[in-house]
Order: C-alpha cells, then sequence, then structure tokens
C-alpha cells in the first residue's frame, strides 16, 4: 500500500494543455476513481503515474518516492489496459508470468503467485490457453490477473470495463471491488462511467478541461457538488438546472425566469437582487404533484420523454422554467403528451452563482458517508 | 409445367457457367506458369544436351544422368565442386538473410515507433535507392570491394548484398511493426520490460510472418543474383549456383541437358525452403491481443 501524491502536475502535447496545474494524493489503500468527459485528462493523469507520459510540470510521488522522472519498470506499479493489451503469442499462465519473469523470480515462485491469482480470478482452467481463445471478460480477468501477481505499489486502471457488454461490466465491477477489498492496495481507476466511478470509488476526482473541479466521497459529490460541472456530472439522469435573475416574490426570494417565478430557499435571502443564479434539483427531488400549479414551487407540462425502467421511471416535462426531469417510483401511466403538475421544493435545490460555484446546497441532505462504494 | 422448367433449365446453366468459368481462368493461367518448368523438366530429363524445339513440354525420355553429371563435377585439382558451390549460395545467401534481417529488424522499429531528426529524409533516402537498378551500381562496387581486399570472396559477395537488401527489408518490416498495437509494449514496460527487452520478447515473436517473409526475400534474392557474382567471383571454387549455370552456355553451343537439371536443382532449395518457412507466412498473429 503506497500513497500516490501529484503536485502541481502539467502536460502539454505542443500547444494543447492536457493536463493543468494538477494536484491529488491517492492514499494508501484508496481507490481513487478519476472522471471527467473526453479528453478532460484523466487518462493522460493515469499514465504520468504509470511513467508512459512525462509530465511537463510538476512532481509525482509514490510511497514517498519521487518517481516524477522514473521508467515505468522502477515505479513497482501494475497497469490494466482498456484494451487488455495481452501478448498474443504467449499463453493465459506465461501472460500472467510475463513480469515475474522478467523480474527472474524462480519458477516455484512464479507458479505459486500466478495459480493464487489464477483461483482469485476463477483462471485455474484457463491457463493453457492463448488470448484469442478467451472471451471479453476472461480477457479482462487475464489483464487483472496479470497485475495481481506482480504484488504492485499500486494497481492502474485505465476504463477497464468499457469494452464489456452491460451484463459482463456489472459482474467485473463487483469483481473489481471485491478484489480491491482483499488485497487493500491503492487503486487508481479512470473512467467516463459516473455510475461506474460512484459504485467503485473510495473517493473521486473530477476532471474537466484538465483540471480538478472537485476530489471527495461519491456522497460528498452527489450530496454537496461544488460546482455546477460536477453537479450535472455526477448522478444519472442529470440534475436539472434552471437559470435566472434572483428576485422577490411576498418578502420571500425567488427566480425569475422566462416570465415564470421559481421560490428559492432561505439561503438565498442573501443574495443581492438582480443577480444572475442557477438552481439544481436532482430528479428524485422533484414530486409530481398537480395541486402546486400556479403557486412559485408548481408548475404544470407537458411530458416530451419517458423513460420506463421498470423499477422506476423517468419523464422529462417541459415546464414554464424549462424542461424538467422527474423520477417517478414504478411505472408511471404517464404518456407523451400528457401534462403533469411538478412541485420544486425550495428545501431540495442547489444554488450555484453566475461562474457556477455552488453557493448552498438543500438542507435536508443526510451526511456525506465517509467510504461508501469500494 | 413448361413455363416453370424453361426458366430453371436457364438458372441451373448460369450457375454452372459462374462455377466453371473461374476453372477455366485458373486452369488456363496455371497451364502458361506450369508449361515452362515442365519444358525444362523435359530437358533435364532428355539424354541429348540439344535444344528440343518441340513444343510438347512432357518427357519424351528418362534418365537422370544431367542431374549424375551436374551434381558430381569435381574441380580440376580434386575435391567435390558442385558441393563447394552449393555451400558457396547456402552460405551467401544464409548470411545475407541473417545480417540483412538483423540491422533491418533494428532499424524499422526504430523508424517505426521513435520520432527522431532526419526519420523522414532517411525513410525517402531508403525509398530512393530501391529506384535504382543494381547493375548501376556494378562497377563503382567492383572498386570499393578492390580497395578493401573483397574482390572474388564471399564476404564481399554477403557485404554487398546485405547492404542492397535492408532499405527494401527495413520498408517492409517497418509497416509491420506499425500494425503491432502499442498498447503490447506499453504493457510490456509495466511488467518491467527495457525497450530492447520488449523488442526481444513481445515485438519480434509477433512479427514472425513478416520475418520470414522477409528473411525468404533477401535469401532468395541473393540466391538467384547473378551479374554481380559473375561480376566480382573469378575463380570456379567460389562461384555461386547462378554463376555455375551459366557456365553450361558456352561461346558456340550450350548444354541444355546440364543447365535444365542445374537450374532445377537450384530451384529446389528455394522451394524446399518456402515449404519449410510456409507455415510462418500466416497473418494475424496479433488476434486476441487487444480489443478490437
Amino acid at each position: 500500500m503506497s500513497v500516490v501524491a501529484l503536485e502541481q502536475v502539467e502536460k502539454n502535447f505542443g500547444a494543447t494543455r492536457i493536463v493543468r496545474g494538477l494536484s491529488l494524493v491517492a492514499e494508501a489503500g484508496e481507490f481513487l476513481v478519476m472522471v471527467g468527459p473526453s479528453g478532460c485528462g484523466k487518462t493522460t493523469t493515469l499514465r504520468m503515474i504509470a511513467g508512459l507520459e512525462a509530465p511537463t510540470a510538476g512532481t509525482i510521488h509514490i510511497g514517498g518516492r519521487d518517481v516524477t522522472a522514473l521508467p515505468p519498470k522502477d515505479r513497482d506499479v501494475a497497469m490494466v489496459f482498456q484494451s487488455y493489451a495481452l501478448y498474443p503469442h504467449l499463453s493465459v499462465f506465461d501472460n500472467m508470468a510475463f513480469g515475474l519473469t522478467l523480474r527472474g523470480a524462480p519458477k516455484q515462485e512464479i507458479a505459486r503467485r500466478v495459480s493464487e491469482a489464477a483461483r482469485i480470478l476463477e483462471l485455474d482452467a484457463l491457463l493453457t490457453r492463448r488470448p484469442k481463445e478467451l472471451s471479453g471478460g476472461q480477457r479482462q480477468r487475464v489483464a487483472i490477473g496479470r497485475a495481481i501477481v506482480r504484488d504492485p505499489k499500486v494497481f492502474l486502471f485505465d476504463e477497464p470495463l468499457s469494452n464489456l457488454d452491460a451484463s459482463l461490466r456489472g459482474q467485473m465491477r463487483a469483481e473489481i471491488a471485491g478484489l480491491h477489498r482483499r488485497l487493500g492496495a491503492t487503486m487508481v481507476y479512470v473512467t467516463h462511467d459516473q455510475v461506474e466511478a460512484m459504485m467503485l470509488a473510495t473517493r473521486i476526482a473530477v476532471l474537466e478541461g484538465g483540471e480538478l473541479r472537485q476530489v471527495g466521497p461519491p456522497q460528498e459529490l452527489y450530496h454537496r457538488p461544488k460546482n455546477r460541472f460536477v453537479a450535472g456530472f455526477i448522478g444519472s439522469p442529470p440534475m436539472n438546472f434552471v437559470t435566472g435573475v434572483v428576485g422577490a416574490r411576498g418578502g420571500a426570494p425567488v427566480l425569475e425566469t422566462r416570465g415564470a417565478a421559481l421560490a428559492l430557499p432561505d439561503a438565498a435571502r442573501a443574495l443581492a437582487a438582480g443577480a444572475r443564479l442557477t438552481v439544481g434539483i436532482r430528479p428524485h427531488d422533484v414530486r409530481v404533484d398537480g395541486s402546486a400549479i400556479g403557486s412559485t414551487v408548481g408548475f404544470g407540462g407537458e411530458a416530451s420523454i419517458v423513460e420506463p425502467m421498470g423499477w422506476e421511471s423517468y419523464v422529462h416535462v417541459k415546464t414554464e422554467v424549462g424542461t424538467v426531469i422527474v423520477r417517478i417510483e414504478g411505472a408511471t401511466p404517464a404518456r407523451p403528451g400528457d401534462r403533469l403538475g411538478l412541485v420544486l421544493p425550495p428545501t431540495a435545490l442547489h444554488l450555484f452563482d453566475d461562474a457556477g460555484h455552488a453557493l448552498a446546497h438543500p438542507v435536508a441532505q443526510p451526511p456525506p458517508v465517509e467510504g461508501a462504494g469500494g | 409445367m413448361r413455363r416453370v422448367a424453361k426458366p430453371t433449365i436457364a438458372a441451373r446453366s448460369a450457375a454452372l457457367w459462374s462455377a466453371t468459368w473461374p476453372h477455366l481462368v485458373l486452369g488456363v493461367a496455371s497451364a502458361a506458369v506450369l508449361y515452362p518448368l515442365l519444358w525444362i523438366l523435359k530437358m533435364a530429363l532428355s539424354p541429348s544436351q540439344a535444344f528440343d524445339p518441340t513444343p510438347n513440354p512432357i518427357p519424351t525420355a528418362f534418365t537422370l544422368d544431367n542431374f549424375a553429371t551436374v551434381i558430381g563435377t569435381d574441380a580440376p585439382g580434386g575435391g567435390w565442386l558442385f558441393g563447394r558451390q552449393l555451400a558457396n549460395s547456402l552460405i551467401v545467401s544464409g548470411a545475407t538473410a541473417c545480417i540483412g534481417l538483423a540491422l533491418a529488424t533494428t532499424a524499422a522499429y526504430a523508424f517505426s515507433r521513435f520520432r527522431f531528426p532526419g526519420r523522414q529524409s532517411a525513410l525517402t533516402a531508403f525509398m530512393v535507392t530501391q529506384i535504382f537498378p543494381g547493375v548501376v551500381m556494378t562497377i563503382p562496387l567492383y572498386i570499393l570491394l578492390d580497395a578493401i581486399g573483397l574482390l572474388d570472396s564471399l564476404a564481399g559477395l554477403v557485404l554487398v548484398y546485405s547492404t542492397t537488401s535492408i532499405p527494401f527489408a527495413t520498408w517492409m518490416l517497418k509497416g509491420y511493426f506499425d500494425t503491432i498495437p502499442k498498447e503490447l509494449e506499453e504493457a510490456a514496460l509495466m511488467d518491467g520490460a527495457s525497450r530492447f527487452g520488449l523488442f526481444w520478447r513481445v515485438v519480434l515473436p509477433l512479427s514472425r510472418p513478416a520475418l520470414a517473409v522477409t528473411g525468404l526475400f533477401s535469401f532468395m534474392t541473393a540466391w538467384n543474383e547473378f551479374i554481380l557474382a559473375a561480376t566480382f567471383l573469378g575463380h570456379p571454387r567460389s562461384y555461386t549456383l547462378p554463376v555455375v549455370l551459366q557456365r553450361y552456355v558456352g561461346e558456340y553451343g550450350t548444354d541444355w541437358g546440364y543447365f535444365a537439371a542445374g537450374a532445377i536443382l537450384t530451384s529446389s532449395v528455394v522451394m524446399a525452403l518456402f515449404f519449410v518457412l510456409q507455415k510462418h507466412l500466416v497473418g494475424g498473429l496479433t488476434a486476441g491481443g487487444v480489443k478490437g
């Protein structure tokens, strides 16, 4: 178990700045997941930790040692690639043994560690096969096995599940979570799938445009996003946003937008009238209730899209304040074109200033749970 | 009934024709390729040394005397001359293939994976050398070999053949290395391999088809080369087989029987080599390594 620490790391490819002043720490034994949209620099950051890319500026420490200028082989880290990257000419056993063979480990030791990893990953029966004789899930397990046998200080995962189909992805996700519990090793994991991040991570680092937007436990990012980007990126379906200016109705603060007024929580009283403001509300905090239509919390609208998931449904409703996605428990009789009344409770609103920084979060949220997932 | 039967017959003949015509074309092409070979075989098996002007390629007589004479040629001072000349050809071609491959694989890997000043111009220069026919270089090479004392020596011939085969081999291998996924090399780096280690343990084993093709090509080029060998080699004991074959073509007459038998013996080595390497001349070795 080792701490991975990045300090003011920069990476430029020519004139393009891929990673900008990134400072990030993965604590010993932590499962740190880096998420962000394509091109946010998360894979480049992982490759810099691996030693496959050299940072333009900044330092990287692994286990207290400055590894910035060291080649990959001297960093004692293992990496699982998105494309598996198995050696096609070697058997599963030889693929897993490759790193130990290079390090001159005794044959008995290699055999013991490969069979131990094969047992954990249920690859015992496949050890003599070549990669082309394996399914996608089996190949990815071999790639993980290749990392395990080396018993490295740090495991790096570069979108390891994105080539698998949905059901296999769920299974492998559980296996990786189990592996982290079993090995207790430091793991840094890159994905663009925020659901995967929420389920696996001890902490999540959200990157955008090469910069760190927020890092914290999944529940903290979900309930107390520091900015509008994180609020919109974490959570599926995404948070609803309504932008307008601060006003007042009957002495209470409201958000004025498109001629409508949306009641704001008490926290908004401190805001100057006329200031631009964005409010956000999670789909599960919106209620379907037609009784409040015409007030500053209730809005009517027409359902445009209905997404039945079985255990819940998402309905996209075009209201006076914009399109709002609402989560409904179980099945819904609503069909596209139906009129629905929605309630947007002020206590469930997140407030963001014009620059996207969070000003206030819902007051009634449960406290963030440390160490969720992973 | 008649209305149904007619199109059926037409459809059947169309199907028969579409199945037959490729075979007809292939049959004609095969005959065109095999005809001269059969004709050479006929002359090699014939007891006469005369040129056979008849168009029939099927052997009318059968004797192995021509083969026995060619193989059994002894040197004037004693010793098995043909054996020596066969060994010369094997040594020259084998060494050319080995030296050419050893230098071309490392060069091709560098061209494929590294970006360095002069890379593009070097690649272009390699290409440009292929434009000139080898015969253009005969006199300069003769002078060079003479200057370094390698005229009439197998080492000199190996040096010339290797250097002329490297540009083509480098281009060919670079093309293959370009197709090997970089992730495989990165995985090897993560596993603790050095640059040379991953080249040796990952890239080369995956390049077997390309190495086999390139090696075979270098070997065949050296094996069949005549003009430079005939120019640089002055003594029958240092001749390679193509030069030996030419000796049967005399000023006043040609020993066609010996010539044909020698041609078959010479080409049989390359054919044998081709059959041995055949299983390596397949693609798809990287299948299963990476997704996609």
